[in-house]
Parts: C-alpha cells; structure tokens; sequence
C-alpha cells in the first residue's frame, strides 16, 4: 500500500507531501512505531521540548478508518516537556478516520508560526489559516466555532489545544472531537508552536489490500468481541465503560487514595461505574460509541440537579474518575464529572491534574504548604469545591495554586521542598495512574520502565494479576516477581503492536492479538507479516523510544527505571496489600535480560541490529 | 442491604462479571471443616442455571480470591461468617 504523510513548517509557512517508503511501512507499520522513526531521524538530538527544532507526529496505523471494529486510535508524539524524553498519546474518536478520508496517514510538525495559526485540510487543499480570533478559547469552544465556519457537505472533524497548553502548562492534552490524547504535554508542545487546530475533511475511501479479506475477518472479530462478557452487547464496557472495575480495584487493594496513602477508598461504592451508570448514565443508555465499536465504553454524563447542573460530558473513564475522586478524598459523582469536564475544556491532562492535585493536597493536610500558597483555598482530601477550584486555576493558570498545578507534580514538589519528594508520584516526570503498584508487582515494574513515564498501558498488567484475566499461578499473581519481568516484556511488546496497527487497546479484552489482529492487518496492508515480524514491530518501536531517551537525557538508564519514594519504602496500610512495598530490583533485571538490554537498561548493539534498527546504534553508542 | 452470615454460612461477595450475573454477594452454607475450594463448587452449583457451564467454571478458575481481606489460595480453610470476595474478570484501563 501507499501512504502519504503531510510534513509542516510553521516557521516557513511550507507544507509537503511525501510517499512513505513501503519498507519503512512495513518495519515501523503505523502510530507509535512510525512515528517514532520519524522523530528519532527529525528532531535534531537535544534541543529542548519548546523549540522550533522540536517536532510533533500525529500518525495514524493501517486499520484506521476500515472496516475493522474500534479501527480509530492515532497516536500524537513528541519530545515532552514534562519529561524531557520520549512520550506519545492516543485518542479515539472521528477524528483520525476523517484525516485517513483525506487521503492522509499522518502529520508531521515543525518550527513556529508567527503568529495563531491552524491548518486546514479538505483533501488535496492542505492551508495554513490565521487562528488569532479563535486563541484563548477553551477546547470545546474551539471545536465548535471551527465546526461552523468550516461545515460544508460533511461536517469537519476538529483536533485543538486548550488554554493550558496555550499558556505552556505542562500536563496538558490535545483534544481531538471530545476526545483526549495525552500524557507529557505533548499539547504545549503545539502551544509553542503557535498551533492551535487542526481541521480536516475528507471524501476520500480508505484504500485497503484485500477488501474481501479484510471484511471476512472483521466479521470474525466483531463475532467474538460481541459474545465476550467484558466486550459484548450488554458486557460491563457496555453498562460502565472502563470504570466498571473500581469496585474490584478497591477490592484488590489498588485503588489510589488521598495521592496513593492507601489503595481501599472507603466511598468506593460511591464512585463505582454501577453507582455512575444506575445516575448520571442513565442505566448505560447514553452511549457514545467510536465508529464500528463493539464495547462502546464511552457513556455521556448529564449532570441534572446541584450547583454543577447542567453540564453534559464524555465520561468520566476510569483512570479521571479514580484520580480526580478517590486520589483527592472526593466521594460525590457530580464533582468527579464535572472535574473531568474541566480538564477537557482546558485541554490538561485529568490523570496528571488528579495526581499533582492529590499530591497539593496532602501537602497542605501536612502543613508544607498553606492558604498563602494555595490562593486561598482550603485545598484539604475531600473538598469538592477546592477540587474544581483547582482545576480552574490550573487550567488557566491562574495564581500560585494555577502554576503550582500546572507544572505537574515533579516540579511542585522540587518547588515545595521539605521532603515532599518521597510522595510525589511520577515515574520519570509523568504522574502515575489509577493503579497502586505495591498492590501489582508487574504494573510497578510496568510504571517504572514505561517509554513515557508512569503509564498504565505499557502495559496493563493489573487484569491478569488482580481481576481475574490470567490463571492464578505464576506469573500472573500480584505479588509474584519470578516470571514477571519477561512476562511484562513480552506483554509490553504485544500492547505496542496493537497501538501500531490503529485498533483500541480494548478490543484486545474481547479478541486475541495475534490470531485475529494479524490477519486483519495483512488484510489492510498487503504485507503479509509473518507472527514473529508482527511482534517485531512492537519491539522495534519499544527500543526506538528507548534510544530516543538515551540519546536525549545525558545520565539516562538504570536509575531512571523506578518507583516513588512511597511505592518502595511506604507499606501498604490496609487491604488485602497490607504491609507491602514493590521489590523492584529482581523484576528490572528479569526485564532487562529478556529485552536484550545491557545492566543499564541499554539496547545492546545486537539487538538494534536484530531489529534492523541499524541506524540508533551511532547515536547512542 | 449486606446479607448477614447466619450460622453455617460463609457470605460470598462478586466483583466483576460474576456480579453481572449473581448480585453483589450470595450466601454459601457450609459443613464442619471447609475450604475455599468446596465454597468454589458451591458458587459453580448455585450459577449453572444462569450462565454457560464451560465459562463459568473457566470464571472460578481466573477469578481472585480474597478472604477477610486478605488473598488466599483454594485449600485455604473457611469458617461460618468468613466472607470470600470473588473478584472475577472485569476489564478496564
């Protein structure tokens, strides 16, 4: 197949087209793998995240837009001004099946605009537009201005930074038609570019390979992904989207509480998806589906009475509800939704803003910050008000409580000082998600050597280990370490290869990665992977973002592969984890030796070349 | 309302997709000395008539098991008024 990228120089005003080479298409497929080779070749070696040098991928894999059920996540990458190294993001949606009708497979986006701008795509018409008027107003606004003054025969599908990442906040996201991709502050990075939107419509059909093919095993897939409980018509995404598993995290002892003091929330009923989609999910009947989606996990919230009436929002997923309720002491469903909302029109990033918030507010309970820092605001686990208060004020950033919030909790906690270090949870600088690691062995290991940081996708150990989606033996029990780090290696390669080809993660809960994946990529492509070359994508973008970190942080390895303070020295205090801390060391070296990974953490030259990833090894040997 | 553990009952608490089928918890009767295992072929007994048999016992087989809070294996011993939460696959991110 042929795919055409889209490259962009804000500086210059340019904008080119360029036929991706099929062997590099092949190699790197899709999504994080190809954009992680473009990065890697384009972006110059250490110049800062807020730069004109710094570049921003926004690719798309090879199912997206067909026939295949969930075919819609694309990927957004850059260098991360959080944390100074690799990260990339992934939103579902419209979106990118609109950029693929355009006849494009992705974006690539470097330099500064002189002044607002955005960039305007209706198929071969690809312009750049003033953005002066729209600068400022916040996502949703922003989206729905641009919808008007660009509808035609088809309604345009709009990709937009908010007010933070206007501002350089740095836990910011992008969102693309309601939909988030985050983490790192990957929107900053198209703040500073003065990028503001991206609007795209297309008329174009995706072309495929093998179009029977291709239909033949979709049509096998969604059979599977529609007789499966979890993935099924009725199944729990179904009812509670992915926010049906708080009660069994509660349950596991894993769910972050008051910034990760404890992993069981006494008000757990309270925020469980049962409790959200018997109120304000009307019994699950208020679904918002990506196209061709089968689990349809996204449910819209209508707020109908109390002071946050009136708000109607996507929501909340699991990983905002946990972060911005429990993580914060905040119990009330309303306050949680309306959080998530909040992050969504400011365009900041609800898992990072739920930590650094739940982190202030434990500073503040211990006394190491007070109202003088915080504006005013009695920001104590559990007062709705501060919450939303906060978020405000971050968003906009606004005061000290905004730039303390705004910074993520990294910063905020070299800013505070006084031994606040050891509680501020973040893996590399992005702040850590909804699962207690001390809790899960494998998704502490899986945090601490994340591509992007503490990241909850790479991969998502916590099924098999603690809800029941693995056997209970070894490897898969919580507390085990024999086994783990291969296993989590070879999970954590699959969990890639999937982000590459396009489709949602969840559908992977519902059909199997390779069996039935694979036949449809082949399909699309016409490549014909081979098991072993489909699984080698996966890895080959996993050691590409690991040398992007090598070439770019002078001292990276070992040492940057870790917990917080609190996950290795602070035992549990209740729950069936009581007493436990995360044994790291033993599961990073199992994991480093089934990489093919040197004591330090660093790709060996044999594996590079093994991965045709020929081109790294100069860079960072 | 939490059911209470009369006398020769253990209270079995669902997460997950068990709770779909079975309600937030059950109560399971018991005979002198028991383990989880045996409460497992209860719970098998009492849901056959509500779900596939193979997929069920495939379910009990996954699912975790935490008893009085704490993780326990299928020979661990269980007494009246013990409560065994079976936390069975569900599926987030």
């Amino acid at each position: 197949m042929s795919e055409v990228i889209l490259k962009v120089d804000l500086t210059k005003g340019a904008i080119t087209k360029e036929t991706i080479d099929p062997n590099i298409l092949k190699k790197f497929m899709g999504n994080k793998g190809l954009a992680a080779y473009y990065l890697f070749n384009e972006i110059p070696p250490r110049v800062p995240a807020f730069s004109a040098e710094n570049k921003v991928a926004i690719m798309c894999g090879p199912l997206i837009g067909t026939v295949v059920p969930s075919s819609v996540k694309f990927c957004v990458a850059t260098k991360s001004p959080l944390t100074g190294g690799w990260t990339d993001g992934y939103a579902s949606g419209t979106w990118a099946d609109m950029l693929r009708a355009a006849g494009y497979y992705g974006i690539i986006i470097g330099g500064i605009a002189e002044k607002p701008t955005y960039l305007y795509i209706e198929d071969d018409k690809v312009e750049l537009r003033d953005a002066s008027d729209i600068w400022g107003a916040n996502t949703y606004e922003t989206i729905r201005l641009l919808k008007e003054r660009h509808r035609s025969d088809i309604e345009p599908r709009v990709l937009t930074i908010g007010p933070a990442a206007e501002k350089l906040g740095l836990i910011t996201t992008i969102i693309a038609e309601y939909r988030a991709a985050g983490r790192g502050g990957v929107a900053s990075v198209l703040g500073f570019k003065k990028l503001k939107a991206i609007v795209v419509k297309g008329h174009k059909e995706v072309k495929v390979a093998n179009p029977e093919k291709l239909e033949e095993a979709a049509k096998a897939a969604r059979e599977k992904l529609i007789k499966n409980p979890i993935t099924g018509a009725r199944g729990r995404h179904q009812q509670m989207g992915t926010s049906n598993i708080v009660l069994g995290v509660n349950a596991a002892g894993a769910l972050p509480t008051r910034n990760f003091q404890t992993g069981v929330f006494e008000y757990a009923e309270e925020i469980s998806g049962e409790s959200f989609r018997d109120t304000l999910w009307m019994g699950g009947s208020r679904r918002r589906p990506c196209p061709r989606c089968i689990n349809q996990c996204t449910h819209l919230a209508v707020i109908e009475s109390g002071k946050w009436a009136g708000i109607v929002d996507e929501g909340p997923d699991y990983e905002n509800l946990v972060m911005l309720g429990s993580n914060c002491g905040v119990a009330d469903k309303n306050t949680i939704a309306t959080a998530e909302f909040l992050c969504d029109v400011y365009g900041l990033d609800g898992i990072s803003a739920g930590n650094t918030i739940g982190f202030l507010m434990e500073c503040f309970e211990k006394g190491l910050i007070t109202k003088e820092d915080t504006d005013g605001v009695n920001l104590r686990f559990g007062n709705e008000d501060a919450l939303i208060e906060a978020l405000i004020r971050g968003g906009t950033i606004t005061g000290k409580l905004g730039k303390l919030v705004a910074m993520g909790v990294r910063r905020a906690a070299d800013v505070i000082g006084q031994g606040s270090q050891k509680f501020a949870m973040h893996v590399k600088g992005l702040e850590m998600p909804a699962y207690e690691p001390r809790a899960a062995f494998g998704m502490g290991l899986a945090y601490a050597r994340s591509d992007r940081g503490a990241c909850h996708l790479r991969p998502w150990t916590f099924g098999a280990e603690c809800l029941g989606l693995a056997p209970r033996e070894v490897p898969y029990l919580p507390y085990d370490t024999q086994g783990k780090g291969a296993w989590v290696k070879t999970l954590n390669d699959v969990f890639a290869t999937v982000h590459c080809t396009g489709v949602c993660l969840f559908i992977a809960f519902g059909i199997d990665a390779v069996e039935d994946i694979l036949p449809m990529v082949n399909a699309a492509t016409g490549f014909n992977y081979t098991t072993e070359e489909y699984l080698k994508v996966g890895e080959r973008a996993n050691n590409l973002t690991r040398a992007f970190w090598f070439r770019e942080v002078s001292d990276f390895g070992r040492d940057y592969d870790t917990l917080p303070w609190r996950c290795l020295h602070e035992p549990l205090p209740s729950g069936p984890a009581k007493g436990k801390t995360v044994p790291l060391e033993p599961m990073l070296n199992d994991y480093y030796k089934a990489s093919g990974w040197d004591a330090n953490g660093k790709p060996t030259k044999a594996k590079l070349q093994e991965l045709s990833l020929d081109f790294v090894i100069d860079k960072i040997y | 309302m939490e059911a209470v553990a009369e006398k020769g009952e253990v209270i079995v608490k669902f997460m997950g997709v068990l709770r779909d089928t079975a309600g937030p918890e059950i109560m399971v009767p018991i005979k002198g000395k028991s383990r989880i295992s045996d409460v497992l072929q209860d719970v098998q007994k009492k849901l056959e008539p509500l779900m596939d048999k193979n997929l069920l016992s495939k379910i009990l087989k996954y699912s975790r098991l935490v008893l009085n809070g704490v993780y326990a294996p299928d020979e661990a011993e269980i007494k009246p008024g013990d409560v065994l939460m079976i936390i069975s696959p569900a599926a987030g991110g």
